[in-house]
């Protein structure tokens, strides 16, 4: 049986890598910066203390499922989730919500303003549908249903 | 036909990543346009009556919540400075490239800050 590798579904997937690679990188990287602006952002410092570990360690997990063949669609719906989630706290920021926003991002994402970052999340979260639609196909034309 | 476990392309990709974060880590932007910039907040932990030197002294900043401010320029309170002036850490502490420089409250006899090197910093006094 022929198996289709589609070039868009390795493009798009190979972008959300390089996308939660860097963000979850750049944390570690920048790790007392990081910390501080979550401790900015959430007054409770139990929950920012979770957060500050917990953040990184999912998005590299995120990196590690779309990086296996067999867990590339859980990655995939996965990021989605987590795109999704990034979004509202932007849509939440634009709507002036919270009374102090850091940004939680790093590198050449903390220069762009808020709205650039939301458009910038859009564009990703719509790689990122894209991505699953492929997969779908993809493996609906494999097992011939 | 045969296929791979992992997405090759995509360790590639990750290990471009890698090395593009510890190289921009090494060269850090300081850039002060961006509005998500980390910003600190600093307050006076010097001599009650403060003398010149004492307000702008970096060293008698705190990162540790005082009382509260009113805004009144009269003696020091708070301050909130750009990531660019701070010691990043578990303690923050100002550089002395922030250069705070304090003015007199001629009734009062005090000093407060009225400025410093970051021309972006928010100040935040007190009264007597």
């Amino acid at each position: 049986m022929k198996i289709k590798t589609n070039i868009w579904l390795t493009y798009c997937t190979n972008a959300l890598i390089i996308l939660w690679g860097y963000t979850s990188l750049w944390k570690l990287a920048e790790f007392d910066k990081f910390k501080h602006e979550l401790y900015l952002q959430f007054s409770n410092r139990e929950f920012s203390e979770i957060f500050v570990y917990l953040l990184p360690a999912v998005e590299l997990f995120l990196v590690v499922l779309l990086l296996i063949e067999a867990t590339k669609k859980i990655g995939l719906v996965f990021s989605v989730a987590l795109l999704t989630i990034f979004t509202i706290y932007i849509v939440l920021i634009l709507s002036h919500f919270f009374r102090s926003t850091p940004c939680i991002c790093g590198g050449v994402l903390e220069l762009l303003g808020w709205k650039s970052h939301f458009f910038f999340n859009l564009f990703f979260l719509s790689l990122n549908i894209i991505a699953i639609k492929i997969l779908n196909k993809t493996r609906k034309e494999v097992t011939g249903a | 036909m045969k296929t791979n476990i992992f997405n090759l392309k995509g360790l590639l990709a990750f290990a471009f990543t890698a090395i593009l974060v510890v190289s921009m880590s090494a060269f850090k932007s300081s850039s002060e346009k961006s509005d998500k910039r980390a910003r600190y907040t600093f307050y006076y932990n010097g001599p009650l009556a403060a003398a010149q030197a004492d307000v702008e002294q970096e060293t008698n900043w705190v990162t540790t919540p005082p009382l509260s401010c009113d805004n009144v320029n009269q003696r020091p309170c708070t301050i909130e400075v750009d990531a660019n002036y701070v010691n990043t850490g578990s303690t923050p502490t100002l550089k002395s490239t922030l250069n705070i420089s304090a003015d007199l409250d001629a009734i009062h006899g005090t000093y407060f800050v009225d400025g410093s090197a970051d021309g972006s910093m928010n100040i935040t006094n007190k009264s007597n």
